[in-house]
């Protein structure tokens, strides 16, 4: 029985097949009529935009590509809404009150970050898991709850338990967190990745906790947690075996912690920044441990010297990052000696310490992988030594010459043809640095993205000129170049459009033109610099006003503008976040009222010095819902009165204030007490 | 490449193959298809040469961008169906809401107001 061969079948559903062309001129006319029926009919069909036919999953697998834009996608439509509320995979909330709301909606989330959002604390977290479903916590990874200084162990504890498949928490500047809270975070048996920086009052108890609790745990940071101490560090070392980052920076430990991390076997990277009880006998159990050893940071440890850098060295060959800053005075001849053996080395830094020459040709020589060096207050960098090490390393992307006072022309034109790739170049202070060298680097190092030349004088509008050849531009410093004028500013705002970061401070002549320039420009500006600029004006300000992305501003001491600027900038600068205009004394009231309505993303303002009245003042402080830290010192027109009645507004939610310490017995010790039992600090000037 | 036509080919026995039905596919869409399938499968061109190619071959009109996506979709070949919905991304970044709905003929705009 033969089956029914079955057809090839290449269908053509579509209606274009439909439209014959006209056979002959007789009826071509009920052709032509036939033809716009057929038009006509193809318009009606079309009016369903061909996306409703893709369906959900290939949707998703679109959405999971646009990446950094889902914001304009969720708005199109509310199919697009739909699909991107149930794929959205994490959430950083501003705002306590929508917190509710937003987690039901989006149920799928992975990592909820509550770090910006103020009044975090043990009540609202019982209202937010006690509410009807709580299914939002049932894929979460990642907690972000760093200085959610209102969080207490009580809630951390029940928001920890409510998360099983909780991998990463980090509560670090907690800095009222302590050994309850160490052991409401070691319920979370999952726990890979913990942050604990700056949480004071974690003992050894604390630690002891997390460690038997969270035993797989793969990366710990301490920093600053000082009441830790080797007990502490020792448990941990026979607990947490799969540990592969650590950071015990700032720490009181001694060698002896040393000999216990020496046998954390899978250990990869472990910072030590500040250790100063820490010798070279600790270090030299390190030679032996710790086989996977990749990274180390001994930097400002008093007590290493170079043998004790030695040991580390020479027990891994496959280092490839070492930190050294501001700890050794010199590099002996044997850790030169040693030096010669890490080919596998990307990153070193070795800051404050002196080299010569012949330290730099060997690491040119021998250390041929090498991406980031730095060498920033190193005494003895001369030109003929950055030569050798650039010729020889040609793939570094990071150079760091802050201060290395010796550095001319001809180092820098080697720098720009030797290493093509370069990304981020430190010149700070270099000022015998002219436009003679950064012709050559505007020629040779196109994917420069960060050059910081402040305080070079030799700086000016040519070589500003030549600079802007280099288009990836991202963060560009040029604090206290003198030289520079509107002239060069706009070279730079004409080519470098992809910049973010502008320090212009006290860079006297650059004027309004500039700014205008530099407001068409680039348009993706998000922070500037323009402290002391005393010849800019409102019209400056006005053009400043137009970059949309602008979040961080500093206008100290700029005589000239007034409240028309600040209203305007107040106005149209949406993501204003830090504003800094101490000493701007022609800005009155107008212009502070206007960023109290405006500017509702202000997180940190400065007012110091500042004509504002009592009444405007309470007004900012109470409007101002995301306020964090304000700087208030010296404020003439305020009374006492009117200043404790704006701190009483924004008692909850603001983290630091200062004021100056005139009024520090002024101010009712009442409103000092509820500041402190809220977990904000007074800052007296 | 295709899975469904290679699990098309492994169910029927061989010798009683004549033709294959793709009844969702479109003549022109197919015969794209087809000659990424053949460029993709030749092994002359280097792998810089055939991504330059490919990022060719995706500038399209987006009406055929979404026929190829569905026919990838129905054919089961991952590597184009990445390609073409790489591409639809790539046209949506950057742009805002109204821009994309211009630009795919979206009608029911709907203005969200949105809590952060």
């Amino acid at each position: 029985m033969n089956p029914t061969k079955p057809r090839c079948n290449f269908n053509s559903p579509s209606l274009f097949r439909s439209l014959t062309k006209p056979k002959s001129t007789q009826i071509q006319n009920i052709n032509i009529l036939f033809f716009i029926f057929i038009y006509l009919f193809i318009e009606l069909m079309l009016s369903e935009s061909v996306f409703c036919l893709l369906t959900e999953d290939l949707l998703i697998r679109i959405l999971d590509r646009v990446n950094s834009d889902r914001k304009s996608l969720r708005l199109v439509c509310k199919e697009f809404h739909r699909v991107e509320s149930t794929t959205r995979k994490t959430i950083r909330i501003l705002r306590i009150e929508f917190l509710l709301g937003l987690l039901q909606k989006y149920c799928n989330i992975e990592s909820l970050d509550l770090s910006v959002c103020p009044r975090i604390d043990d009540g609202a977290v019982s209202v937010l898991l006690s509410h009807g479903s709580v299914n939002w916590t049932r894929r979460i990874k990642r907690l972000v709850l760093s200085r959610a200084t209102g969080l207490g162990y009580v809630g951390l504890e029940m928001l920890i338990r409510a998360c099983p498949l909780l991998e990463a928490v980090d509560v670090s500047h907690c800095c009222g967190y302590g050994d309850r809270e160490a052991s409401a975070l070691s319920c979370a048996v999952r726990l890979r990745e913990l942050n604990m920086d700056k949480c004071l009052g974690v003992t050894d108890i604390g630690l002891a906790k997390i460690a038997v609790g969270c035993s797989k745990l793969e990366s710990l940071s301490l920093k600053w947690c000082l009441e830790i101490s080797d007990l502490g560090i020792d448990l941990l070392s026979k607990k947490c075996l799969e540990l592969k980052f650590l950071d015990v920076s700032y720490l009181k430990v001694t060698s002896e912690s040393l000999r216990s991390i020496a046998s954390l076997l899978k250990l990869e990277v472990f910072i030590m920044v500040g250790c100063y009880l820490v010798d070279d006998v600790g270090l030299r159990f390190l030679e032996k441990g710790c086989p996977l050893l990749k990274a180390i940071d001994v930097s400002r440890c008093n007590c290493v010297s170079p043998s004790g850098l030695l040991s580390v060295i020479s027990g891994h060959e496959g280092l490839e990052q070492m930190d050294a800053r501001y700890c050794l005075s010199e590099l002996s001849a044997p850790l030169i000696n040693g030096l010669k053996n890490l080919n596998h080395l990307n990153i070193i830094r070795i800051n404050g310490v002196r080299v010569s020459d012949f330290i730099l040709q060997i690491i040119g020589t021998n250390c041929k992988s090498l991406v980031e060096l730095g060498l920033s207050k190193c005494i003895g960098v001369t030109n003929m030594g950055i030569m050798q090490v650039v010729s020889g390393c040609g793939n570094l992307k990071t150079l760091d010459l802050t201060c290395c006072r010796s550095i001319t022309d001809v180092a820098i034109s080697t720098i720009a043809n030797s290493c093509p790739n370069l990304a981020c170049l430190k010149l700070e202070s270099c000022d015998m640095v002219t436009e003679v060298g950064l012709y050559q680097l505007g020629l040779s190092c196109l994917m420069l993205e960060e050059l910081d030349l402040t305080d070079c004088s030799g700086v000016n509008d040519i070589a500003l000129k030549y600079i802007s050849r280099c288009s990836e531009l991202v963060r560009l410093k040029l604090g206290l170049c003198t030289n520079i004028s509107d002239i060069g500013l706009a070279h730079i705002a004409c080519n470098c459009t992809k910049l973010t970061e502008l320090d212009l401070y006290r860079c006297v002549r650059i004027g309004d033109d500039g700014l205008a320039a530099l407001a068409t420009g680039c348009n993706k500006l998000t922070m500037l610099n323009l402290s002391y600029c005393n010849r800019m004006t409102d019209t400056g300000l006005k053009c400043i006003s137009n970059l949309g992305e602008l979040s961080d501003l500093e206008l100290r001491a700029i005589p000239n503008i007034t409240s028309i600027g600040i209203k305007a900038v107040a106005i149209n600068c949406k993501r204003l976040a830090n504003l800094d205009l101490k000493h701007c004394e022609k800005i009155n009231d107008s212009g502070f009222w206007a960023l109290a309505f405006y500017a509702q993303n202000l997180l940190q303002i400065n007012m110091s010095y500042c004509n504002v009245s009592d009444h405007v003042l309470c007004l900012l402080m109470s409007n101002l819902k995301r306020l964090q830290d304000a700087k208030l010192v010296h404020l003439t027109n305020v009374t006492v009165q009117g200043l404790e009645l704006a701190l009483r507004s924004c008692c909850g939610r603001i983290k630091k204030v200062k004021l100056q310490s005139s009024l520090r017995f002024s101010i009712s010790s009442e409103i000092l007490e509820t500041f402190n039992a809220r977990g904000c600090k007074i800052r007296w000037d | 490449m295709s899975k469904t036509v290679k699990d098309a080919i492994e169910t029927i026995p061989t010798d009683e193959i004549n033709s294959i039905s793709l009844s969702l596919v479109r003549s022109e869409i197919l015969t794209k298809v087809i000659e990424y399938c053949k460029k993709h499968n030749s092994a002359q061109m280097s792998d810089v040469d055939l991504m330059d190619w490919d990022v060719e071959f995706a500038n399209v009109h987006y009406t055929t961008l979404f026929d190829l996506v569905l026919s990838a979709n129905y054919m089961n070949i991952n590597c184009l169906l990445d390609l073409v919905c790489g591409k639809i991304a790539d046209m949506i970044k950057g742009k805002t809401p109204g821009e994309i709905a211009k630009l795919f003929d979206i009608k029911d705009v709907s203005t969200y107001e949105e809590d952060n």
